[in-house]
């Protein structure tokens, strides 16, 4: 009977597969190895009955393109091919079960290395997982990363080390069950062969996985233990002990806090999302249960460390914290009294600290920040929310605001030259938002409730996951090179355009006062920038927290100064163009005060223009430099300023070529187009500390290029602000115009009644 | 001998009818909206079949007070109405429960503005099982008595009263007049009967506006699978419990617990059909492989279910499946958070 079933199954199994893919194959392949545990295990064992199953595995290495895999796969099937009785059946069964999950991990990788993205995924959803895989990460970087070739060695060694860490745990959990039979006296011989078969052949990773993932040593085979309760349970300690190890002790240290931070936010966000057994606010729900699953998902990765470096502690309290999560678990899931998780949480957070002397304190390098800090912002978020649904705007507001720094300088600085699109998305999703909904700020502003601000912050969350995502593969030197270079482009290109294309206006020797000025007032940019390089890494980390605040201020006396200086080209091109012989008539005392006021300009352009982008640039950099090292960041922060210092120098001279009128005619267009993007761009920061609130123009869709070099946002006040300012201009031009038309036609009729006038004759007076 | 030969066929032919027809009824959904209609049409259903039941147990308790509560005068006059009746209501509570609830359980239990339904319905336990997950359901019998906090009503009142699992809300009676009363042979007290009916009724009437005023989403959807999927394996050990363990629990005579596994994996499965289309535009392979997750479970269950007619698995082979059915959801389960992942838009 069993073996018409095990036939059918099969059959069946093939004749539903349609089209054979990987997938299939699989899963055929799968489906034979079940059937065959379970006739082993059964007893039934024949080997006429398991020809069917047996050829579907047959037929599986036809799939194999890693000459590894296939003769992995080819020596242990012909070990199950010779298996005479059930017992010697279930061990092969077992270990070809534990094999399969090796060959899918190996073909995965083959198939990543020869760049075929497609087979990649495919090899990689053939794979099995433990229920708390941690597995999006890894989707998340093939998404985005798609086949990007210098990123590919970093991608490899991601997916090797989730395999490594998936096959661990599920080692582990089959370990688990399999002394839990034992204690419950059900471990038949033929079940302690199957299973520790299959255990030891996951643990035993292929040397070509765990080189990808940069693991060394191999574990050592186990031999299968007896079916005794004593025998597993010492077999299971051993194969535990040789876990690979993933983590290095800073990456202990960080996650052993993150474990404890998320065990803190739990009762916070269940309590702000269920309410008398219902849920209230599904977003605060579902971030209760995401963080519980993150904490399972940290101690299965703190595992094989724990065991070498707390096998004490994690002998006797292991057990409690894992039933201490099941029930956790369990009670959110059931929507349970809140008495019980905040019980539960403490309690795991005790067992922690005191047990497995877990501080909070932080220590390390610091290095690799990006998974607590988006921990913060989303409990910074989660805060946001809830005081925005208890009606406290302000509150939500500045709470958001705090998210909205962290991440800026923290993530959104490492995501932007990796990936501008998901950079810009996100930062839109704090404050105006998208086609896809409001940001939050603009939610916030229109005092938006129940689903609409919940799917608000979602979008922020979910924004913000991609980036975590994206920055968990590691950098190469070259990538942080030129995201230093990118950086310093990207923020110095349009400072030193303005400041080349106003000196090369300045010439001549009538106004080498004027050039003195704007250099001397540029050099001190620098150099307040290098100090603020240097305070901010030494004695005010907390500097980035006010970024947003003091780029705002320095960018309002940026827009003023440049107000001047558009008035001041106004005036020397009229001055200098249509009517020289004005100069000569300029009152001596009114002069003299525009002459004070027109170098202190001239020293606040050259400042401001140059520390607006400085601030920012250092405060980037010192992220670049935690995440990818102080040497690669330097290179290309040199070859940023390079680049931009020869933009400069070609501007400059340029300049000097050009006849001074139709210089002073560029100058003027450049210094009205930097004026509308300072506006722009202060309007966007003055809504994005909440000074100014902002109003979304639905439906317009501004390229994110436009925002960056033009600052043009598409908010009302995005848009209009800096319409005033080219209305202001087009006022100041008219206004000196006719100022000088009057003073011209004063002059020409003082000139005319001159002429006109007699000539004083001698004194005839005696 | 001829029913022993023809066995295997028929074994065949019913893992080929249970995997033909898994398509088509999932096959209908394409996207959200999909998926409320399946549950309204459900839940409708199920509606009928409760104010039918109130029918049945009304007229169950009218020939009971007709012969002033003495079960065994009124069985003795009208055994062939009572029997008539309690097959009714046995009907009908499958209709409500095991071929209705449980088609839509992955849905309702997993929807978080339906999950005190589930809780109500199916899933609660009595309070005296501990303080998480207590059914909020107290029932008024009409002496004044109450079951207070006894369990959801499907599970451990109505199933259980219906099939003689529960000592408390049943009169013992030999019904099939072998002269001896078997452990379950039972009639259910007409007073328990119809204040469960009139519960049931207004619950799922509450439940079908509620399905009705539904507005789903994908999210909904995929918290749904997340919540629901890994239930597998709970649902394996009531299904041991049930119809293996050596203490039996009382609970589960409705139908197979395989059954309900089959239900509500497939309204799992529903509810991915509805994101599917997402997923397989970012990720065809993964959006293929929980395709297959799911169908591969529902194979797996109607192996079991053959297995289960064919009357004898060993305990070894009981805790390989098990193993088994586990290992299917524990991959589903982050398979369908990286689907998560793809699917929500910023």
């Amino acid at each position: 009977m069993r073996a018409k079933l095990l036939i059918v199954s099969t059959l069946l199994a093939c004749v539903c597969a349609g089209r054979a893919d990987v997938l299939d194959e699989t899963a055929d392949t799968q489906t034979a190895l079940d059937d065959l545990a379970l006739s082993a295990v059964g007893k039934h064992w024949n080997i006429q009955t398991a020809a069917p199953p047996l050829s579907a595995l047959g037929q599986f290495s036809s799939q194999l393109q890693s000459p590894e895999a296939k003769a992995l796969w080819t020596k242990d099937l012909a070990e199950l091919n010779s298996a005479g009785d059930s017992p010697g059946a279930a061990a092969a069964v077992g270990k070809l079960e534990g094999t399969l999950q090796q060959v899918l991990a190996l073909e995965m990788l083959a198939a990543w290395q020869s760049g075929n993205l497609e087979a990649t995924r495919e090899w990689r959803a053939s794979i099995k997982l433990p229920k708390h895989a941690s597995a999006v990460e890894g989707l998340l970087a093939l998404q985005r990363i798609g086949g990007a070739a210098d990123q590919r060695a970093e991608v490899a060694r991601m997916l090797a080390r989730e395999t490594l860490v998936w096959q661990g745990s599920r080692a582990r959990e089959r370990a688990d069950d399999l002394l839990r039979l034992a204690k419950a006296d059900r471990a038949t011989p033929e079940l302690v062969a199957l299973r520790a078969s299959e255990i030891n052949a996951l643990t035993q990773f292929p040397p070509a996985l765990l080189s990808a993932a940069k693991v060394p040593g191999q574990p050592a085979a186990i031999p299968v233990p007896a079916d005794t309760e004593e025998a597993i349970a010492q077999w299971k300690l051993t194969l535990e002990s040789q876990l690979p190890d993933l983590l290095t002790a800073d990456d202990v240290d960080r996650q052993e806090r993150l474990v404890v931070k998320l065990l803190r936010l739990v009762p916070m966000e269940y309590r702000a999302g269920v309410r008398d057994g219902q849920i209230v606010v599904p977003l605060e729900y579902r971030e209760a249960v995401s963080f519980t699953v993150q904490a399972e998902q940290i101690l299965v990765e703190l595992r094989p460390n724990w065991l070498k470096t707390k096998g004490e502690a994690l002998k006797k309290y292991g057990a409690d914290l894992e039933n201490g999560l099941a029930t956790l678990e369990e009670t959110i899931a059931s929507k349970g009294d809140i008495l019980i998780i905040d019980k539960t949480c403490k309690d795991l957070s005790a067992l922690l600290q005191d047990r497995f002397g877990i501080s909070l304190r932080k220590a390390g390098k610091g290095s690799d920040v990006v998974q607590e800090t988006a921990l913060e912002i989303r409990s910074l978020l989660s805060q946001s929310l809830q005081a925005a649904h208890a009606g406290n705007w302000r509150q939500a507001n500045d709470l958001r605001l705090e998210a909205y720094t962290t991440f800026d300088l923290e993530i959104e600085a490492r995501v932007l030259p990796r990936d501008p699109d998901l950079a810009t998305r996100a930062e839109r999703s704090f404050l105006d938002g998208s086609a896809a909904g409001p940001g939050i700020k603009a939610a916030l502003d229109q005092r938006a409730k129940g689903e609409v601000l919940d799917n608000t912050y979602a979008r922020t969350l979910k924004a913000l996951d991609e980036s975590v995502a994206l920055l968990r593969v590691g950098l190469s030197p070259t990538t942080v090179s030129i995201t230093a270079f990118t950086i310093v482009l990207r923020e110095g290109l349009e400072a030193v355009v303005i400041l080349a294309a106003l000196l090369a206006g300045l010439r001549g020797p009538e106004n080498a006062a004027s050039r003195r000025q704007v250099g001397l007032g540029a050099w001190a940019a620098i150099a307040v920038s290098a100090i603020t390089f240097i305070l901010a890494r030494t004695v005010i980390q907390s500097l980035s927290r006010y970024g947003e605040t003091l780029e705002a201020v320095i960018s309002i006396l940026a827009v003023i100064i440049l107000l001047i200086v558009t008035n001041w080209v106004f005036h020397k091109f009229y001055w200098t163009g249509w009517n020289a012989r004005l100069r000569e008539l300029k009152d001596k005392a009114a002069t003299q005060r525009g002459q004070q006021w027109e170098s202190l300009a001239m020293c606040g352009v050259g400042f401001l223009t140059i520390y607006r982008e400085g601030f920012e640039t250092t405060l980037f950099m010192q992220s670049l430099i935690l995440e990818g090292g102080f040497t690669a960041s330097l290179i290309g922060l040199f070859a940023g300023l390079a680049v931009i210092g020869l933009a400069g120098w070609a501007i400059f001279t340029w300049g000097m070529k050009l006849p001074y009128r139709k210089l002073l005619v560029w100058t003027g267009v450049l210094v009205v187009t930097i004026l509308a993007t300072f506006l722009g761009s202060t309007v966007r920061l003055f809504q994005t500390i909440g000074w100014m609130p902002i109003h979304p123009i639905r439906g317009l869709e501004i390229p994110t290029w436009m925002g960056t070099w033009l600052g043009i946002y598409p908010s009302w006040e995005g848009l209009v602000i800096p319409l005033l300012g080219f209305a202001y201009v087009g006022g100041a031009w008219l206004f000196v115009r006719w100022q000088g038309l009057r003073k011209q036609a004063a002059f020409e009729a003082m000139v005319q009644s001159r002429r006109e006038s007699p000539r004083p004759t001698a004194n005839t007076g005696a | 001998m001829l029913f022993t030969t023809l066995r295997p066929f028929v074994l065949i032919l019913c893992l080929a009818v249970a995997l033909g027809f898994a398509v088509p009824a999932h096959a209908a959904v394409k996207n959200v909206d999909g998926v409320k209609a399946y549950l309204v049409k459900t839940v409708t259903k199920m509606d009928k079949a409760s104010h039918d039941f109130v029918k049945s147990a009304k007229a169950y308790a009218a020939i009971i007070d007709a012969y002033q509560g003495d079960y065994a005068k009124a069985y003795a006059a009208k055994k062939k109405e009572i029997d008539a009746l309690v097959k009714d209501m046995q009907e009908e509570y499958k209709t409500m429960d095991s071929y209705g609830y449980e088609t839509v359980e992955g849905i309702i239990g997993g929807v978080d503005a339906f999950t005190h339904y589930d809780r109500d319905l199916d899933a609660g336990v009595p309070k005296t099982e501990g303080a998480e997950n207590v059914a909020e359901i107290t029932l008024t019998l009409r002496d004044g008595k109450k079951i207070d906090q006894q369990g959801c009503l499907f599970t451990y009142i109505i199933e259980p009263t219906l099939w003689g699992g529960e000592k408390r809300w049943i009169v013992p009676m030999d019904l099939n007049g072998d002269g001896k009363i078997a452990p379950r042979e039972s009639l259910p007290k007409a007073e328990v009967m119809l204040a469960a009916a009139d519960d049931v009724s207004k619950r799922i009437d509450a439940l079908l506006a509620d399905a009705k005023a539904w507005k789903p989403t994908d999210a909904d959807c995929i918290a749904a699978m997340i919540a629901m999927t890994p239930t597998l394996s709970d649902y394996f050990e009531d299904w041991k419990e049930s119809r293996y363990s050596a203490k039996q629990s009382g609970r589960f005579f409705a139908v197979s617990r395989v059954s309900d596994m089959r239900g509500i994996m497939g309204s799992c499965g529903i509810m991915y059909l509805a994101v599917d289309p997402s997923v397989a535009e970012k990720d065809p392979a993964l959006a293929k492989s929980i395709q297959k997750g799911f169908e591969g479970i529902n194979t797996f269950l109607d192996k079991i279910d053959v297995r289960e007619k064919d009357g004898s698995v060993t305990l070894a082979e009981i805790d390989e499946m098990a193993a088994q059915a586990k290992e299917h959801t524990d991959k589903l389960v982050p398979q369908i958070e990286q689907a998560k992942a793809l699917v929500e838009k910023n």
